[in-house]
This record gives structure tokens, C-alpha cells and sequence, in this order.
């Protein structure tokens, strides 16, 4: 698990660093204190490390006038340095809608993502104690990865997949640069690239090393290595990134784990051309079902979003076509529930049921909840929510 | 004393890190130099800023580079790249004007010095004719845009300015900066978000058109001049973005409808004709022939789209224009049926001179710039016959183009380096047709810049003077919406 503060980790995959400021660490980063005991902290640095040049001045016995203008394009360079840099411009929590404390929290969850410790995602998100869109997303998206999304689907708020999210000029930041992640995992390399770059659009000086990160590996995926190469290579010059682009770069220096992890994704690629309009999630999940059918997180996605939006027709045709035609043998209880209210409504047959129905207890259940439908006592269960929320 | 000793030490030592030392124990190799960029046997032009280059190649790690001309004129540079003074190298240039000047590279790799195979580069008989080039640099961004601009760059040395950036009206986007045959006393671009417009600058005065005209459905787009410069010729297309699923050729842009129009500056009328404004064809990208008597254009049977977007094929036409009346021909005369090959046309660019026409030929549709079979072909338009311009096109895409003034050099874009950002390469025709090694615009630190930048180049044209534009006054107007409108002619 990663060890606080989580921003340092976070600035750290997201910015372009050198090593100068690599080496000035914290100061640079995010203040988590906040502003006033930042104004404050800015202050006593600025008294310690001004010293310095001060006592230098002195000995060279520069007339007084001369001191101050130093110390004041001294002080005017720290601050527009390091307190009024591009970063701390651009990344402030308000743009993810959050306090201080509660940014920190999420960018815990975030992150664990992102060095692929999902286990610890889905812990985290239990022990911060807060709700937001950030926080649900990477949940689903680290459940996804462990084939726990139907198990965690209900289990927080908001519920927000990012497959009903679209990127435009109004998206709140937060979402443009974590849609990305979902179409990567769901093993959409169009819409990943897209959303990295867009991401890129919205960062300063349209550099952002996280999504040039995303953008190698898209393009190492669908084998464009032209492209891939351009952004190892400026990857390679990161000290943070220097050693990732080494492993990953195609030729002798790639890794067997890379090569491997490459290989997989490709199986998840698109095998046939058509022109998307916009960004449908439901039509980019289809389409990648239709080239590779046991892409499970695809199709995990796809019914749970059909669930979410309590379509429970849709759900019913995409069981069918995705998950039963197909013979795969998983079996969640959520998506029993949902078939439950199916097969109840539509006055099924006895055949039907147990076609569909391989969990007894869920009908057995099923029929204690409707003795008290929206109890409290359902409320992990899809009923409840098909009811209630 | 002491002190100013141990200074001058300092930096007599700093001075000698900095140079890579004399070769010595040179082992001469037979292969050419691994230079960025590829300037082995380009043409070049009089004039043109000095072709530094790097050599990108394990364990390099200094070189020494000396250029000579006949006369035995010789400039040199050592480096960790190699960088001519500006001044030195205009005056090679400027000696050699017709010749090859010769470059030998002797490179330190891993240790040892090498000396390369001599490479020449031509030094063209014919000039540039231009001060520079203008264009639109852009992060390929898809639908959205952050900071995006139409720059001028001095082609005599590295110097580029901005033109009009994005940023000075929040949230737009600017494109399509055309100039009346490289003369930026009049020119003309578009610019897209809440306060749209189109642009048009007429001898210092700058105009700004309602950049949508509900007679005609839609804004006006992919603008050139009348060489008279009274009217301007456009296409109104209502556009759609798409993304490719399997991903070589990723973003397609089509239209649901487009036609083809001529905008007179003196009266503000739009002139349409209902040859060139068929509901059941697309009509696009219109050009006017040096002569203004021809009006180049694209079109292709309307199809449902995007389910048959592959069906798109632009055949290239054209049709009479009269500028004492201002009116269309009646008749269209088809120069080049791509569909018979099962190809498309686009962007097609006749010379100055009136002799050739190029186009670039792709699968469908016409937005090629993501389309990686994009290549230029030339029509000899007093022969009529066409072939592939193979010694310049590349496995890559090659999209918009535009000539000098004196119809002697192009620059273009092309995705040759890497597939994903668009560059600017320039090329020169010869009097036998043949187009010469195009070769990559120069920067001061070439790697350093192309592999760094994460921007791509796009709608270049030449400027024969740099552009003169009141971007702070035209950005107030932006903002103000006040807009000249346009009537359609009856």
C-alpha cells in the first residue's frame, strides 16, 4: 500500500518533472496544508533560504538598493516557480469539487489504481469514509479488473461507471482525465487514445506524462510503434518515467511481463471497422464483445450499466446474446436478481426459470423480499435498488 | 591576482567541455550519415535557414561537420548537433546558387571517430519566392482544443510568430488561413466556438462575416481567392467527426451536405448556382485556376453516412467562372475520375503558373489527414494526364499542400516520421515535372524540437511578406459579435 501523501505520488505520474524540481520534492507539490499555512510555510522558507544570499551580499558589500531588488526577483522567482507554477494552477482540488483533506483521500484510491494494487483500491475506498464520482469509478474499475464488479456494484454511491460519461468541452477535468483508464481496461484503444489526448488538450502546455504514458501503451497495443516510440522517448527523458520507458520499449530492452501484458490486451482489440459518432458507451462495449466474447470487464459493464439505468429488457437481451449464447459459465448473483424481476414479470415458464435461475436461494429470497418489498433488509440487493434508488 | 587566475581557469575548462575536440584516428566508413533530419541529397533554395542537423545513432557523442561549396568556400560546426551561423551559411548558399555544396560528418561513436560517405545537398537555381510560411500548429486533440494558433515563420532563419492564437478569445478555434497567392495583404481565415466568424483582411482592414448563413446551411469553409481578389470561393459543409473502431486511420471526417460558393468582397453577396448545390452530390473544396476563369472543385454522389462512409468518392471537376459578371458556368467538366479507380480526391492545388494541378488521392471520403494511403498526384492541366508523385509521397499521409509564388517550390504535411503529428516539408519542381527529395522544415535544434513537440502542423501555405494582423483589435471585435452579414444573390 502506498504511504502518505498520496498528491506526491499523484503530481508525481501526472507532471512533467526535472530534476531540479524533483529535488525540491514537497515544496512543489500540492500544499495539502492549505493556504494560510501555506502563506505561512512560504514565509519561513523564504526567510531560511533568503538568509543565504543575504550573508553573500553582505560580504560582497552590495549597496542596499541592490540587496532588495535581489531579494525581491529572488522571492518573485520562488513564487512563480513553485507556489504559482502551472501545476498548483491547474490541479487545485476545487476542480475535483473537494476539500483538501477529502482530495487527499481520493487521490488514495486513485493511485493504488494506478500502481495496479487493486485489492488496496477497494480497501481504501471502505476505510476513507467518503463518496465521489473519482472514488466509485476506480472501485468499479479495480473490481472489474478482479471480476467483482457485479459483487461490488451495489455496494457504494454514487455509482458512477464512466460508461454513461461522455468528453467534451464542459466535462468536469476529474472525468476527462480518468476515462482513459475505462476504455483501456475495457480494451478500447481508439477511445483510449482519444481520451488521453484529450486529457493532454486540458493539461499545461498540452503535456501530461500519465496520459503520454497511456498513449505508448495504447499505440505498443494496436502496434503503431512509430507512435509509441515518440512518447517513450519523451517519456524516457522523466526521471520518473526513465526506467518504465526502458521496459517498454520494443526491441530487446522490453520486458517478458510487458511483452506478455501487450499480448494480452491485443486479444481484446476490435477486429472490424466501422465509424463511432460520439462516445456510446453501450456501442463501444458491443462492438468489443462481437470481436472477443469472453472480454469479461466488457461485458461487465455493459450489464451493469443496463442495470444501473434499471433497463431490465436490455439486460435481458444482452444476457442472452453476451453471457448465455456464448456458454459462459459465470454465475452472479446479481445479475440472478435482475433476471428474477424478468422472469417475473413476463409470467415466465417453469423451463424459463430454471434456464436462467441456477441460484435457488435467489428465487427463494426473491419471494421474502416481495413479502416486504424495500426493506431495509434487501438493501444489497438489486430489488432494492430496482425499487428504491 | 590570484583569484582572477583561478576564474580564468574555470573558465578556460568550461569552455573546453564544450568542445568536442579535434578528430583524430578517423576510420572512414562507407555508409551515409544517420542525420536527423534526412538532408541527404535534398534541394534547397537560396536563402532557406540553415539545415542544422543531429545524428541520432548509440554512443554517439560530438561531431565536426564541414560544408564546402566550389571556389573552395567552406563552413564548419562541432557540436554535440551541427549548427551553421546564419549569416555563413546564407552566403554558401548564396555562391552556390545551382551547385552542391558537399557535407563531410565525422561523428565520435562510442569513443572512435568516424568519418561518413560525403552527402551533397543541391543548392536550387530557382528561389523561393516567399518570406516565409504560414500555418496552423495544433495538438491533435480530435474535437476540442486548448491553445492552438496560425503562425508565421521566417524561412530565412528560425523566427516564428504567432498570427492569431486561440487564446485570445476563449474557447475558439482557428483554421484555414488562406492568403491571395502568398500575399498576406489579403487573406482570410475562419474562426470556430461562441463568438465564430470568418475573418477577412483586405489591405489592412479586417472584416468579420456571420459565420453562418442560414440561406446557404452552414459556415463558410476552405476559402481561396479570386486572383483578383475581389471574390473569394468557398464550400458550406455540414461536417460530421468519426472515429474509426480499428484504429490505422482513427478520426474520418464526412458531410451530410456540402456545396460550393463564391463570396464577393466588394457587396457582400454570396453567389450560389444550383450546378454546384445539388441536394444528390457533395460538392467541395473549390479553387480558382491562376487564370480565375475555372473554378477546381470535389464532389461525389451524397451517400447515407456513416453507414457507408467507404463509398464516399470525390471525382475533381471544374467549372467556368466569370469575374466581370460573377457568375458559375453551366457546364462540368470532369478532370479526373478517382471513383472509375475506386478512389477519392481531395485538396487539390493548381500552380501559379497555371501548368500543374495537385491532389491528393485516397480510398474515400476526403478528410485525409488520418488516412495513411493519402498520397500527392500531379495533373499536367495542359496535357490533362496525371501520375503519383512518388518521390515525395511516403508510406505515411500526405494531406494539404500549397505552392510558391512562383510555382517552383510546395510545402506540404506529411506524417512520414512518426504516423501521429504532421510536419512541414518543403519540395521543388523541376522543369522535366519531377518534384526533388522534399526536405523537413529547419529548426535551430531539430531533434530537440520535432521530438519533443507534441503538435502538429497543418494548412501551411507561403507568405511572400511577414502577415500584418491587429490581433488585439480583431480579438475585441470577436468578442463583441457584431458581424457583417452576407446576402445570397438573386
Amino acid at each position: 500500500m502506498l504511504s502518505y501523501p498520496y498528491h506526491y505520488y499523484w503530481q508525481e505520474q501526472n507532471v512533467l518533472f526535472s530534476d531540479v524540481y524533483r529535488l525540491f520534492g514537497h515544496f512543489y507539490y500540492y500544499q495539502y496544508a492549505g493556504p494560510i499555512l501555506q502563506c505561512v510555510a512560504f514565509v519561513v522558507i523564504l526567510l531560511v533560504i533568503g538568509h543565504i544570499p543575504y550573508l553573500v551580499l553582505r560580504r560582497m558589500r552590495l549597496r542596499r538598493c541592490a540587496i532588495v531588488v535581489l531579494i525581491l526577483v529572488f522571492i518573485s522567482d520562488i513564487y512563480y516557480t513553485y507556489l504559482h507554477s502551472p501545476f498548483n494552477h491547474n490541479y487545485k482540488p476545487y476542480q475535483y469539487g473537494l476539500s483538501h483533506r477529502d482530495f487527499e483521500k481520493t487521490l488514495s484510491v486513485e493511485m493504488e489504481y494506478y500502481f495496479g494494487n487493486y485489492h488496496n483500491v477497494l480497501q481504501n475506498v471502505h476505510n476513507v469514509g467518503i463518496q465521489n464520482v473519482v472514488i466509485s469509478f476506480y472501485y468499479y474499475l479495480a473490481s472489474a479488473h478482479l471480476g467483482l464488479l457485479p459483487d461490488n456494484l451495489l455496494k457504494i454511491s454514487p455509482k458512477e461507471l464512466g460508461t454513461l460519461q461522455t468528453i467534451g468541452e464542459d466535462t468536469a477535468l476529474a472525468i476527462i482525465n480518468m476515462m482513459n483508464d475505462l476504455y483501456y481496461s475495457v480494451g478500447d484503444m481508439t477511445y483510449a487514445e482519444r481520451a488521453a489526448m484529450m486529457s493532454c488538450v486540458f493539461s499545461p502546455n498540452n503535456i501530461n506524462m500519465k496520459m503520454l504514458k497511456r498513449l505508448a501503451e495504447v499505440n505498443l497495443v494496436s502496434g503503431d510503434t512509430l507512435a509509441a516510440m515518440k512518447y517513450i522517448r519523451y517519456l524516457s527523458k522523466s526521471s520518473i518515467y526513465r526506467e518504465w520507458a526502458v521496459e517498454h520499449t520494443p526491441g530487446h530492452t522490453m520486458s517478458e511481463r510487458v511483452r506478455m501484458d501487450i499480448e494480452s490486451k491485443r486479444r481484446y482489440l476490435n477486429n472490424s471497422d466501422t465509424l463511432r459518432l460520439g462516445d456510446n458507451c453501450r456501442v463501444i462495449l458491443t462492438e468489443l464483445l462481437k470481436s472477443n466474447p469472453r472480454n469479461e470487464i466488457a461485458l461487465d459493464y455493459l450489464l451493469c450499466t443496463d442495470l444501473l439505468l434499471k433497463d431490465i429488457e436490455l439486460f435481458k437481451r444482452d444476457y442472452d446474446k453476451y453471457y448465455l449464447e456464448r456458454g459462459l459459465e459465470r454465475q452472479k448473483e446479481l445479475y440472478q436478481q435482475a433476471l428474477v424481476i424478468y422472469l417475473a414479470g413476463t409470467d415466465a415458464t417453469e423451463e424459463q426459470w430454471s434456464k436462467y435461475i441456477t441460484m435457488p436461494y435467489v428465487k427463494k429470497r426473491f419471494a421474502e423480499y416481495n413479502k416486504c418489498r424495500g426493506s431495509q433488509d434487501f438493501k444489497e440487493t438489486y430489488w432494492y435498488y430496482f425499487d428504491k434508488e | 591576482m590570484k583569484r582572477s587566475c583561478i576564474y580564468l581557469v574555470v573558465v578556460v575548462l568550461f569552455l573546453l567541455t564544450a568542445c568536442v575536440g579535434k578528430p583524430y584516428n578517423v576510420v572512414k566508413e562507407s555508409a551515409m550519415p544517420p542525420i536527423y533530419p534526412d538532408y541527404i541529397g535534398v534541394t534547397i533554395p537560396v536563402g532557406i535557414a540553415p539545415l542544422n542537423f543531429n545524428i541520432i545513432a548509440d554512443g554517439f557523442d560530438g561531431m565536426v561537420v564541414h560544408v564546402r561549396g566550389k571556389n573552395g568556400v567552406e563552413i564548419s560546426a562541432e557540436g554535440e548537433y551541427a549548427q551553421f551561423g546564419i549569416d555563413e551559411w546564407h552566403n554558401l548558399l548564396a555562391q552556390n546558387k545551382g551547385e552542391d555544396i558537399t557535407v563531410t560528418v565525422t561523428a565520435r561513436v562510442d569513443g572512435r571517430w568516424v568519418q561518413y560517405s560525403d552527402f551533397t545537398i543541391h543548392v536550387s537555381q530557382y528561389p523561393l519566392d516567399a518570406w516565409g510560411v504560414t500555418y496552423r500548429r495544433i495538438a491533435p486533440g480530435y474535437e476540442v482544443y486548448s491553445k492552438m494558433g496560425i503562425y508565421q515563420r521566417d524561412l530565412s532563419n528560425f523566427d516564428e510568430s504567432p498570427i492569431f492564437e486561440n487564446t485570445s478569445v476563449t474557447g475558439s478555434c482557428v483554421n484555414c488561413h488562406t492568403s491571395n497567392r502568398t500575399n498576406p495583404d489579403q487573406f482570410v481565415f475562419h474562426v470556430r466556438g461562441e463568438h465564430g466568424a470568418t475573418a477577412i483582411q483586405n489591405d489592412g482592414r479586417c472584416e468579420l462575416l456571420k459565420a453562418k448563413n442560414d440561406s446557404i446551411n452552414g459556415a463558410m469553409v476552405y476559402p481561396y481567392w479570386h486572383p483578383m481578389g475581389r471574390y473569394c470561393a468557398f464550400s458550406t459543409n455540414q461536417t460530421r467527426q468519426g472515429f474509426h473502431v480499428v484504429r490505422d486511420e482513427r478520426v474520418e471526417v464526412f458531410d451530410l451536405s456540402s456545396d460550393i460558393l463564391v463570396y464577393d468582397a466588394e457587396s457582400n453577396e454570396i453567389i450560389l448556382s444550383p450546378i454546384v448545390s445539388k441536394r444528390e452530390t457533395s460538392e467541395n473544396l473549390p479553387v480558382f485556376s491562376p487564370d480565375g476563369e475555372w473554378i477546381y472543385f470535389i464532389t461525389s454522389p451524397q451517400h447515407d453516412y456513416p453507414l457507408h462512409f467507404r463509398d464516399e468518392k470525390y471525382d475533381l471537376c471544374r467549372i467556368a467562372f466569370s469575374s466581370e459578371t460573377g457568375e458559375f458556368g453551366i457546364v462540368v467538366d470532369t478532370l479526373f475520375k478517382a471513383s472509375s479507380r475506386g478512389k477519392s480526391v481531395t485538396w487539390p492545388r493548381p500552380s501559379y503558373d497555371g501548368k500543374y494541378l495537385v491532389f491528393t488521392l485516397i480510398d474515400y471520403g476526403y478528410f485525409s489527414i488520418w488516412h495513411k494511403e493519402a498520397d500527392f498526384w500531379i495533373m499536367n492541366l495542359e496535357t490533362g494526364e496525371s501520375r503519383c508523385l512518388s518521390e515525395i509521397n511516403s508510406i505515411q499521409s500526405e494531406s494539404s499542400l500549397n505552392w510558391s509564388n512562383n510555382s517552383r517550390w510546395i510545402v506540404f504535411t506529411s506524417r512520414r516520421e512518426n504516423g501521429l503529428y504532421t510536419q512541414l516539408y518543403l519540395s521543388s519542381i523541376g522543369d522535366d515535372g519531377l518534384f526533388t527529395k522534399p526536405f523537413l522544415l529547419p529548426q535551430e535544434k531539430p531533434w530537440e524540437y520535432y521530438d519533443a513537440t507534441l503538435y502538429s502542423f497543418n494548412t501551411p501555405d507561403f507568405t511572400c511578406k511577414p502577415v500584418d494582423f491587429d490581433v488585439k483589435r480583431v480579438s475585441r471585435e470577436l468578442v463583441t459579435d457584431r458581424r457583417v452579414n452576407t446576402v445570397v444573390r438573386k
